[in-house]
Formats: structure tokens, sequence, C-alpha cells
């Protein structure tokens, strides 16, 4: 009986066990692979069954096998800063991975070291260079325009290549920032284009020789808090760049390309022929020379169409291409990284280029425990073709400002294919004849660095870092005899060349520990030498009997005295670096930073400077009193000071002598030799830059909205300017430390927020604004001010005449004398104040009185403060994400900046040069005139004036701008597509630079501002990013 | 509101697209091109080389322009290259010999789609009404040295005539002597070559009549004055010459006073003994003497008061050479020739914007500017300001518009004004203190310094 109920119990439990098997499915093996969201595999990844124990990790390749996994389940993936995912179990499973940016405590770069941005108590700013849109980007420094709040880049030109200025808190340093690169700063450098007749413009020498698919972060160190581990050179802020290194794993393939066309973008608009030739009638009539029109009008009705449009003949469609391929990978022992990028910008000035290869490897390599070394190195090359450019006139017109104004009723050809003139006045240089200069610039950027470490316990490291930073530039220019300059010189060939070079080495000794449990002790300690070096030489000569070689056979040139210059220098630093970081319960956190920086460009007793920061952080939503804010996740306050150093022009201490021209006058006459050019100061001393920082960061609702933002107090004093002296010396000048002190002011807040989180649809912002005001708060005893400045004074002010409109029919005003109908009518509101001799009267600072009440003459008693320019940037990016589709929206700018609308304000200047046959911008058809009394432009009686209309607020504009700087869309296809054998692929479509808005008028209101100056573009970018 | 997201853009977009569709479609596509001739009538003459001149022009490429006139057998074509939207055409055309009057010129324009305009213009036979010329210059007064030894004097008369047609004949006479002869000449230009004995001194007027084909005449009179040689100083050959004006003194100047003179050039070479500049006669008759050194306490150059074309060193009765009217000019003198010309200068300012003044030793201190300077003739200008007192620095001056667009300067002793961004300044020293006129004129290239009253 016994065995029959147990044979039935077992019979049962098998009938139940069948039925709950078919109830719950059949156990299966369930096999996966986690990746990243860039497709890197994941080692580590905690893969577990939910609610059972059941669990393993992944292996190297992120791969995962669970065996007997019942069908149905859950399983989990969890990985420390990423976010835990769940799926039902399946035979085959792929888990992406995505950072969990509101959790992850990320390490920020601080100079000479790293530290968790929980503990960080200087007010720095980051940047993933992964989410920077690079298509149809040069340079990682364009890229960088907006993204950090109290880091304001502006580029000053359009043109390929184009220079960038770049300040951080409002640069009252005068210095541009520190750029450090895996922990050497990068050699400063400049372009060379100097003695030639033709510029092709100011280029960028820094950032743009970084291949923006190398970085892997930037750190600004905004305040001298943090920053003054630099010392002397860390004035202007200091941006740290930290490029990519290998990681442990098989070797990783990246490719990301991208070809962008660009297109003109908010072009003037210049009179056709037909207008043009009718103005310039109206305005031989206006000028009393009616007799000399040089168009009758029947031509003028017989005209058929818009005549030449020089800006169409010299520019065309740009296309900018990029490649960029890396390989990442390696062993426990050993990780590389290699990467060539290629980068090739045609642009949309025709014979106009840019082409920039870079070839980067990072090796580290652990020997032992306790020993570890790596290099970095980085080559660079760039080849620029460049065009004439600037806002000279006449015949030394570049080519943006020839295609501007050259006449519109001309071929660009003669019969005989020569180029054709001006015919009214041919002086001007035909606008394609000057595309046939050869202007060629070859930069090199020799980048390389390397440590060693040891680090015989836990707590104690040594470090020595050594690199280089060479840089070398070759600019070959040619003007043959074509164009007008070429042809009054027979030719005019340059050849310039310059190097620099950064030696640097330090010696870093590194302790942490933690003691009790709760005190976390950092310090560091360390030595720095570095050196700077730079050379170079050029000539540049005339009077060439053929164009054929170019400036390839500047012997042949007959010219008997060609100008030939050459230049060498160097200055060294030692300097003593420590760093103290305290945290107590990782709640309240101190940060002191010293270095002792000793340089050769001053005296003995003034050689050494010391420059100290220190900083403190109290995490409040640590404390427990706290807790109850659960809205609340993070609270930290900080304070800083700190001091850096300037050391002003470099030179300021030596007297030196040097050959040059006109040097020295046997008999009267000057010759050239060697005469007395500088004469130093040895009292010379550091610049010293105080700055106080208070800053908060905070996270609210989960990390979902997160904020930064720090105040900041900075004054610069010492400051090394220039006085006169007594004018029978044969130096007139010299540097000396001034009373002077500029303070600036301002507030820097970064907001992001996380608008939407859900598995399929992310929606973050970022938001970035800037507020700061430098000013003088105290004057050189000797300085005495203009009447219309204050002894206390904003920097960016724009001082001149008011004006009212332009002078009608039958007004005449005593202070305009030269001004006739039509003229702008400036405003003379003040006198000055006279004593009893008719002498003027001083105030108490010496500067001149005046009163209110005009006194018939229009002088520097009528200027007055018109406005600030001061910028307020500001930037607004939004990233979206539904399921596989990704998107982007990228805006900058400033909400405040002025400019004189220099297209409009030349275009009347020159309005007399119409009869000479030189275009203008359309608007002037709406000039006054007698039978255009309301004309907004002054007529021609302006032009004789004699007053400068700069100086006034009539060409004075509104240049606040916002612009719509990335518009993307890009879809990155499921990796099943592919069998897995791709880890990632990527395409994109982006559209760059698509709007501005902005009340101002000329060109656009961040880059160029003549009419000679480089259009900016707009740009369609398709793009790929490939991992496998 | 503000956006720049304006018109163009759109249609930029707009415009890309649908060239991605339409490849080729314009808007003026049906317009015939523009033509306009410059003269609708040109008279001329069998011979004769006449421009045809005017201009084509359309939205789209001109790619054809056609020239012709059936009865002189003329066809031209011009090809623009880079069938271009506008074409200023110009084209010289040979009258034929044989050619008739009144014909028809045909201009014919072609578009690049095929469209065309025709103009004619009238060619219509030009009486000839002008008389030859002459291309030397022929002084109404010339001497000859009475050679004591010889017993005469030689005139070597040399004339270079011109007709726009033909030269007929050439009748020279000269009564005192006797002298009375015609030369046939022909073609279209010739040289008359002749030499003339006077075996006394005195003065001999003579009378040269150049005809054409057609009659039209020329009437030449010149007196020639024989007189024993003139006793002149000792010349060399300097280096330079300077050109003042003989009303003014060094002493109104601070600078600027002497106006250099370059050595005469002519095919590459220095010609000897010849010196050029540019040169502004601020007056009807200004007078005007040379001299190689800063002062006139040496060598000075001027004319015999017995025959004004003739220029001579100090001989204690020079006098100065006379520009008749007010204006720029191009100065040419030749010391070993005894001559000189004064053409005018036919040459645009180099600059019409406004100017400033900087400097050394001004008021306005050292590299300050100046107010504007003003413009008191095209591209000549002036302003009034003051030398610092007790400066006993170098004074330099330059000028330049604003945001130094434009610089002008000069070589350390003043002696070249130029463009140049970068360079020299002209540099001096002065005991002067005070107010001074500065000028600068950029159509002679010069610049001065005078003290103002």
């Amino acid at each position: 009986m016994k065995k029959t109920v147990k044979q039935i119990s077992l019979i049962v439990i098998a009938i139940l066990s069948l039925g709950f098997q078919q109830a719950f499915g059949q156990a299966i093996t369930v096999q996966g692979t986690v990746i990243d969201t860039e497709g890197e595999p994941l080692i580590g990844v905690s893969i577990k069954v939910k609610g059972q124990e059941l669990g393993v990790a992944t292996d190297i390749d992120g791969h995962f096998t669970l065996l007997n996994v019942a069908s149905g389940s859950i399983i989990t993936a969890a990985y420390v800063g990423y976010q835990t995912q769940e799926k039902t179990a399946a035979s085959t499973m792929q888990f992406v991975m995505e950072e969990d940016n509101k959790l992850l405590d990320e390490v920020v770069v601080v100079g000479y070291g790293t530290q968790k941005k929980s503990t960080i108590s200087g007010a720095v700013s980051s940047v993933k260079a992964d989410k920077l849109p690079s298509a149809a980007s040069e340079s990682l420094g364009t890229m960088l325009r907006g993204r950090a709040a109290g880091m304001n880049i502006t580029q000053n030109s359009a043109n390929p290549g184009g220079s960038l200025n770049i300040s951080i808190r409002g640069g009252l340093s005068g210095q541009a920032p520190l750029v450090v690169i895996d922990g050497v700063p990068q050699v400063s450098s400049s372009t060379v284009s100097t003695g030639t007749a033709y510029s092709g413009g100011d280029k960028e020498n820094s950032l743009i020789n970084l291949n923006p698919a190398d970085i892997e972060s930037i750190d600004i160190l905004k305040d001298a808090s943090a920053a003054s581990i630099y010392g002397s050179d860390a004035s202007g802020g200091v941006i740290l760049i930290t490029t990519k290194r290998g990681k442990e794993g098989k070797p990783v393939v990246n490719y990301s390309g991208s070809v962008a066309l660009q297109w003109l973008k908010d072009k003037p608009k210049f009179m056709n022929a037909r207008d043009f030739m009718t103005v310039q009638n109206q305005v031989f009539d206006e000028l009393g020379r009616g007799n000399e029109k040089y168009y009758t009008q029947r031509q003028i009705d017989e005209f058929v169409g818009d005549g030449t449009d020089w800006l169409d003949e010299v520019t065309r469609t740009g296309v900018l291409t990029e490649h960029n391929l890396s390989v990442t990978g390696g062993n426990a022992a050993t990780q590389y990284l290699f990467s060539l990028g290629y980068m090739d910008h045609q642009a949309i000035a025709k014979n106009n280029s840019m082409n920039r290869i870079t070839g980067r490897m990072n090796l580290d390599q652990t020997f032992s425990q306790v020993f570890k070394a790596g290099v970095s190195s980085n080559f660079t090359q760039i080849k620029y073709n460049d065009v004439p450019l600037g806002d000279s006139r006449q015949d030394n017109s570049a080519l943006i400002y020839s295609a501007m104004t050259f006449n519109p009723t001309v071929s660009v050809y003669d019969e005989d294919g020569s180029f054709a003139g001006n015919p009214i006045r041919d002086i001007y240089p035909n606008p394609v004849s000057l595309l046939e200069i050869t202007d060629e610039t070859t930069s090199r950027d020799l980048f390389i660095t390397g440590y060693l470490e040891y680090k015989p316990w836990k707590f104690l490291s040594l470090r020595v870092n050594g690199g280089f930073d060479l840089k070398d530039t070759q600019h070959d220019q040619y003007i043959p005899t074509t164009t007008k300059k070429g042809f009054a010189t027979n030719g005019m060939a340059s050849k310039q060349n310059a190097r620099w070079q950064m030696n640097m080495v330090n010696i870093i000794a590194n302790y942490n520990n933690t003691f009790g449990g709760i005190h976390d002790l950092g310090v560091m300690a360390g030595w720095e030498y570095k050196k700077q070096s730079w050379n170079g030489m050029g000539i540049v000569a005339k009077e060439f009997p053929t164009d054929g070689s170019l400036m390839n056979n500047i012997g042949t040139s007959q010219e008997e005295n060609p100008d030939i210059s050459s230049f060498k220098g160097s200055s060294e630093m030692a300097s003593f670096i420590g760093r103290v970081n305290y945290s107590l319960m990782e709640r309240y956190i101190l940060t002191f930073n010293i270095r002792v920086d000793g340089s050769s460009n001053f005296s003995k007793d003034h050689q050494w400077g010391a420059f100290p920061g220190v900083s403190l952080a109290w995490r409040m939503k640590q404390e427990k009193w706290m807790n109850s804010a659960t809205w609340l996740n993070d609270l930290k306050l900080r304070a800083g000071y700190g001091q850096t150093g300037n050391p002003g022009s470099l030179t300021g201490i030596n007297t030196f002598y040097k050959v040059s021209s006109g040097a020295f006058a046997p008999g009267g006459t000057l010759q050239n030799g060697m005469g007395l050019s500088q004469l130093g100061n040895p009292n010379l001393k550091w610049e010293t830059l105080d700055d106080w920082n208070i800053g908060v960061d905070a996270g609210f609702f989960g990390n979902r909205l997160q904020a930064n933002i720090d105040a900041f107090l900075r004054k610069r004093k010492n400051v090394i300017l220039t006085k006169s002296l007594m004018s029978y010396n044969e130096i007139k000048t010299i540097d000396y430390n001034s009373k002077a002190v500029y303070e600036s002011k301002g507030i820097d807040i970064s907001l992001t927020s996380y608008n939407i989180d859900t598995r399929d649809f992310t929606w973050q912002t970022d938001f970035n604004f800037s507020l700061y005001r430098n000013r003088t708060t105290a004057r050189d005893p000797e300085f005495i001010p203009a009447v219309y400045q204050g002894w206390v004074e904003d920097w960016d002010n724009i001082y001149g005449y008011k004006t009212n409109g332009l002078i009608q029919d039958g007004q005449t005003y005593v202070h305009l004398p030269k001004s006739g109908t039509g003229a702008i009518n400036y405003l003379d509101n003040y006198s000055w104040v006279l004593d009893e001799n008719g002498e003027r009267m001083r105030d108490s600072e010496g500067r001149y009185l005046r009163t209110e009440g005009g006194d018939g003459v229009l002088d520097d008693a009528d200027i007055v403060k018109l406005c600030n320019n001061t910028p307020i940037p500001v930037s607004l990016n939004n990233t979206f994400r539904w399921k596989n589709w990704d998107a982007n929206i990228y805006i900058y700018g400033t909400f405040n900046g002025w400019k004189i609308n220099e297209v409009k304000l030349q275009s009347v200047y020159g309005i007399e040069d119409i009869t000479y046959g030189v275009n203008a911008l359309k608007e002037v058809m709406n000039r006054w005139r007698p039978d255009n009394p309301n004309g907004t432009l002054p007529g021609v009686a302006e032009a004789t004036s004699g007053v400068n209309p700069a100086n006034s607020d009539f060409f004075l504009e509104k240049a606040w701008y916002l612009r719509l700087d990335n518009v993307s869309i890009g879809y990155t296809f499921p990796t099943k597509w592919f069998d897995n054998k791709i880890q990632n692929l990527r395409a994109y479509v982006a559209g760059r630079n698509l709007a501005v808005i902005t009340p101002y008028k000329g060109m656009d209101p961040e880059t160029g501002n003549g009419i000679g100056a480089y259009p900016s573009q707009w740009s369609v970018a398709f793009g790929l990013n490939l991992k496998f | 509101m503000y956006s720049k997201l304006d018109n163009m853009k759109l249609k930029s977009i707009a415009a890309f697209l649908l060239s991605l569709i339409i490849t080729s479609c314009d808007d003026h596509d049906d317009v015939a091109p523009g033509l306009y001739v410059d003269l609708e009538e040109i008279a001329t003459f069998p011979g004769d080389e006449v421009w045809v001149e005017g201009q084509a022009s359309n939205y789209l490429g001109i790619s054809l322009i056609e020239i012709s006139c059936d009865a002189w057998g003329v066809a031209k074509t011009i090809t623009p290259k880079g069938e271009p939207k506008v074409y200023n055409y110009s084209w010289k055309m040979e009258v034929p010999s044989t050619a008739t009057f009144p014909e028809t010129l045909s201009v014919v324009v072609h578009d690049v789609n095929g469209l065309s305009t025709t103009r004619t213009v009238t060619l219509s036979f030009a009486p000839d009404i002008t008389a030859p010329w002459v291309t030397t210059s022929f002084p109404d007064q010339v001497s000859v040295d009475f050679d004591t030894e010889l017993a005469k004097g030689v005139w070597d008369l040399s004339l270079n005539l011109e007709d726009d047609r033909a030269l007929s004949m050439a009748h020279i006479s000269i009564p005192e002597i006797a002298y009375d002869e015609s030369i046939e000449l022909s073609g279209r230009s010739a040289t008359l070559n002749k030499s003339f004995d006077f075996t006394s001194i005195g003065n001999f007027e003579a009378e040269i009549v150049v005809s054409d084909s057609t009659g039209n005449e020329l009437k030449l009179t010149t007196s020639i004055v024989v007189m024993l040689a003139e006793e002149e100083d000792p010349y060399e050959l300097y280096d330079q010459m300077y050109a003042i004006i003989a009303t003014e003194n060094e002493s109104d100047y601070v600078n600027g006073y002497y106006h250099f003179m370059d050595p005469g050039y002519s095919d590459g070479e220095i010609v000897p003994y010849t010196y050029t500049c540019k040169f502004y006669a601020p007056e009807d008759g200004t007078q005007v003497y040379f001299t190689p050194s800063k002062s006139i306490d040496a060598d000075l150059f001027g004319v015999s008061p017995y025959v004004s074309s003739k220029l001579m060193n100090k001989n204690g009765y020079v006098v100065p050479v006379t520009i008749e009217k007010a204006g720029y000019y191009y100065l040419w003198i030749d010391l070993a020739n005894h001559c000189y010309s004064i053409s005018e200068l036919n040459a645009e300012p180099g600059c019409t914007e406004p100017v400033l003044l900087s400097g050394t030793g001004f008021v306005f201190g050292d590299w300050g500017a100046s107010d504007y300077m003003t413009q008191v003739s095209p591209g000549r200008y002036e302003i009034e300001t003051e030398l610092v007192d007790g400066y006993t620095d170098d004074i330099m001056y330059y000028f330049y518009t604003d945001g130094w667009v434009r610089v002008f300067r000069a070589d350390a002793d003043g002696q070249w004004w130029f463009e140049s961004a970068s360079g020299s300044c002209c540099t001096f020293k002065s005991g002067y203190y005070g107010k001074v006129i500065v000028t600068f004129d950029s159509t002679e290239w010069w610049a001065s310094i005078r003290k103002a009253n």
C-alpha cells in the first residue's frame, strides 16, 4: 500500500511538474552579448535571472551564457556606471548598456592629476568630445563654441582655419588660455604672413592641430583656485585636453566620415549693373560733376541682365570632407590606440582650401606591478591655399573686397583673354585676377609626450613626464604680373618660415590614502622645467623675369635690396608644484594648490613668483538633516581663492639693440645699422591675477535636473603698461608695473535637464549662460582720463558722437562747417568749462570739465558713451533619442553685442568712389538726395564732412545673435542586421549654421565685419560612424 | 522678426532641391541680349582707323559678337572668353581706301541660348577739317649762340609733324635772311630737319606753314635770337635736382621747400643731365628755379632773360621759368642742352579719402593723430597744426586713412612719397616751434610743412 501511495505520489508530482513546465516554458540556454552604446564589449557585467541566484559575468568579449533558464524568465544586466536593463529571456540576447549620466561620478582632469567630480572644489567645466557635432567643422575650437559656461569662443574670420578668440571669464588678463594636451602645454605660435602685400588672414594655431575624433574630454579650469597649479601660464585660464587611449580587449576599428556642402550665407546686396550705372550718374550730378558722366541714358536703357556678379565669379559651392580611422585594443599589460585623420576643405572662395592630416599613437605599457609607462604622440600637417583677404581699398583691394566693389559692367576677361580692368579708373584689381596669387602655408605640429610611473605602494606613485611640442610653418606667396600689384612690382615673391618649440619635463609624486575610513588625504608635489624657443626667417623680393617659377626660384629677382629678415629667441621657466586634497567623510573638502615659477623673463630680484590657490567644498546633501529633502539629490557649496601670474610682454626687463633700417644718422642721414631698440626695466615684476569664486552644484529630482552656478570676482594688479619717456631719449617708451587695477565680476550658469528619460525616448537639454563685466577700477597716477571717460570705467564701452539723422535742406550748423545737406547731423551737446582766461578747466583727476550745451564746435567734449559691448554668451543644446533615431539642435550666441555696420559705412564713406567705377551696397540707392530727403543713408556731402562716422552712433547697430549652429538627425542600424559583425553603424545628416537671429544688418555678427570680410557659410553634411 | 533665415536662404534650399530634378531652367531664357553701340553714326574717311565700341549684356552668357559691313568687306567676330553676362567690346576698324559712303555697319550679339540682338551704325564721310599738328615742342623763342670764329650762328630746326590724313607741304620763310622755301611732305607723319646760318646777331622772325592734302594749314612762328654766347656758371652731373618756387623763401618752410627731382630715364637708362618731377603750380604764372642742392646760394638754374626757352646755370641774371597756368605738371629739364619742358600732368589723385596726419613733434602727441585734413582739391590735403615748443628730437611725419587702411609715407629724407603699409617716415630736425600748415598732395606725391602766418 505504501509503495502504491509512493508511486501515485511520484506520478502526481511528475504530472504537476509537466504541468508547471508547460505553464512556464522549457528550460533554455541563454547566450548573449553586452556592449555599450559605442558597440564596445563590456567585461564583467553582472547577468542574472531576476528573482533567482542564477547569474554570471560577461567575459572579455562581452559574452555570457546562462544554462537552464526557464523560458519567460526576466534577465537583468547590471554594471557600475550604467543603467540596469531587464529583458525577457531568449536563446540569443544582446544588451546595449547606456551610461547612467545621472549617477556616474565622472573623473575630471584638474592638472597634474585627476579628481572625482563630486570632490572638485574649484570652478571646472567638462566637455565630452564625442558629444560635439564634428561634421562641417575644421577645428575643435569652433566645435567648442558655447559648450562651457564661462568660456567664450568667437571666430574672428570665416575663412578656412580662421583665428579664434578664446576667453575664459572675460579674458581679464589679456592672455589666451593655456592649452594642455595630455599633461604637456602646447607651444603658442602665430600666423606667418608678415612682409607680404596680401594676407590670407590670421589662422587658428592651437586647437586646430588636434583631430577632434582623437579627443576624449576637455576640462576647463576657470578659476584661479584650480588654475593656479599652472601658475604664471594660467592667467587666461587653462584648457586641459585628454586624448583617447587604448582599452583592454580585442582590436576595435572605428571609422567616422562626413561630407559637407557649403554655400554662401547672408551675402550683402551690392548694386547690379543697371543700378550702378544709374546711381553713378546721380552721384556725378550730386557732386557737381555732371559733365563727367560715363554712361549715357541710352546705354542704361539698353542694358539687359544684372551684369557681372563678381562674388559669383570668385566663389563656389564649398566641400568639406573628413575621414577618421582608429584602432584600439590591448591586453592587461599593453593598451594601444592608433588613429589617422584626414580633413579637406575646398572653401567657398575659389582656390581657397585647407587640408589636414593627423596621425596619433597612444601606448600604455605595464611592466610590472610597480612600473608603468606610456607615450602619446601626434603629428599634424595642415596645408592652406589662401586667397588675399582684408579691407584695403583701391589697388590694394583683396579678393572679397574687390569682388564686392568691382565694376559690375565689366566682364572678367578682355578679348585677348587678359583680365579686364575698370574702364573708368584702372587701378582696381580684377577680382578674378587675384585668384592667380599663389599663397601656400604648410604648418606641421609634432607633439610627443611620455611618462614613466613607479608605484611602490597603492598609496604612493612617482611619475616622470616629459614631452615636446614642435611647430614649424612655411609660408610661400607669389603675386604674378597678371594682377595689378604684381604688375607694379614685376612679380613679388615671399618665403617666410618660423619654428616654435616647447620642451618640458616634470617629476610628480602623488600620495593618496584614507585614514579611519573618513579622512581622505591626497598630496601631490613636483618640479617642472619648461623651455620655449622660436626662430625663423623670411625674404620678400620683387622684379622677376617671369611668373613661371612662382616663389620657387627667388634668386632670379632683379631687385637690388630685397627685404630679408630673421629672428630667434627663447625663454625658460622652472617651477615647483604642490597640491593637498583633504576630504572628511567625502563631505568637507579642502584643496590647496601652489606653484612657484621662476622665469628668465625677469631680473633676479623679481624672478620668482608664488601662485597659491585654495578652495573649500561642502557637500551639504551628505548631511543627515538634509535626508528629508528627497527631491534634492546633490548639493555642494564651493568657495575658492587663487592667484595666477602674467609676465606681460615677456621682454620688458631687457635692454637690447637690434639691427634695423634707419637705426642711426651719421651726418644727419638715417642709415641701416645697430640701434637701441628697447630700454629694459629691471624693476619689472609679475602681474598678478587674484581670483575669488563661489559656486554651487546641485542635482534635483533624481539628478534629472543638474545645476552648476559660479560667481567670481577677479582683480588684475601690477599691470604691465608702457609709458612714454622724455622725448629726448633715443627710446621713447618703457614697460613698468602700473598702479592700475582691472576687475572682473561675473556669473556662470550651467544647467542640464533630462526632460524625458524613458526606454525608447530621451530628451536632454543643456543650457549655458555667462554674465560678466570687466572694468578698470584704479588708474595709474599719471593717467588723465578723457572728458568722456570715467575714472572707474567698464571695458568694451563704445564712445562717440550722438547723431540726429541727416542734415536737411535749410539746416546749417556752426559745429559742422564742412557738412552739407544730406550729411550726418552730429550733435554738439557739450562745451568745455573755461576759466576767466579762456583756458579749459580740469577736475581733481585732471580731466577737462564740460557742461551741457553746445559751443559751436564738434570736438572731444561732445563724445559720450554710446553703449557697452561686453558679450553675454549663451547656448542651448537639445539632444533627442527615439529608439534607434537620434537628433540634436544646438544654438549659441550672445545676448549683448554692438557693432559698426562696416559694410554700410564703407559704402557711404566711399560714395565718391562710385564715380570712379567702384560698386557699393544697394542700400546707397536710399541715400539722402534732393529728391529723396527721407533717405536713410547719408548723401555725398558726408564724404567731405571731415568727421569719421565710425566715431558716432550713426552706423552702430545692436549685434546680439543666436546662431542655429547644428540641426542633425541620425539613425543607428541594429547590429543584428549585420549578424553582429558590425558593432555600430550610424548614419546622419546635419545642417550647420542654418540661421542667425540678430538685429545686425551687416555681415555676420560674430565673424568679420567689413566689405572685405570672408562671408560665412551654411552647410549640409552627410556622415557615417562605423565600428567593428 | 530679425531672422536671417530669409527668402534668400529658403530660395537657396529650394534651388538646391529643384536643381536635382530640373537641370536647366531660368526666368530669363527668352530675353534677348542687350546691345549698346557707343556711336550710332561714325564719321570717317578712306584709310582712317575708327573704334567700334559698345556693350553687350544679358541675363545669360554672351557667346558671340559680330561686326560687319558687306560693302566694305568688313567682318569681325568676337568670342568673349567665359561667356560673360556683360561684355564691353572694342575693335579698331580700318576703313578701306576704297570705302564708299554712306554705309551701314551691323553689330550683332548672340547669347548662349541662340537669341540675338542687332544694332546698326551709320558710316558717313567725315570731311577733312583738321590741320596738321606738331608732336615736338616748338618754342616761341629760340636762342642761337653766335660763333665769332666762324662768324655765324646755326639754328637746327627739327620738327615732327602729323596729320590725320596726309601731309602735303611745308613752307619756311625767314625774311631777314631772305630764306623762303617749300618742302614737299607725304604720309601721315613726317620729320622736318633743316639748318639755318645767321651771319649776324639780332632777332630773326621765322614762319613755318604746314599744309595737308585738303589744304588745312598749320602756321608756326618763332623768334630766333642770335647773340654772343651767354656766360653761365659751370655745371656738373648732379645726383639730383630740386625745383623751388621762386616767389617763396626757404625760411617759409619747415620741410618740403625743395621739391626733389629724379634723374631722367629713357629706355630704362639714366639720361645724363636730365631731371624730372611732378609739380604743382599753385597759381597762374608760378615761377620756378632749379637747384642741385638744398640751397639757392650755390648753383641755381633758370632761363636767360633774353630767351625764355634757354635753361642756364646761375650767371647773375637768370630768371625763373614761368608756368602760365596753375595746375599739375610734369617738369623735365636738360642741363646739357639748355632746355626744359612743362607738360600737363593728367594723373588721377592717388587718394581722395579722408586723410589724417601723424608723426612726432606735433601738438597731438608723438604718433598721435591730427584731425582730418582738409581736402582743398581732389587729392590735395591741408591741415593747420602746431610743432611742440622746445621739441629737439627728430620730427617725423606721415599720412594715413582711417584704420590705417592706406598709409602714405616717404623715405627718411622726404624725397619720395609713396603708399606703403610699412617703412620709413620723412625725418628731419627743426628749430621752429609754432603753427604750421602741413600739405599732402597725392597727385604730385609730395608733402610739405609750411610755417603758418
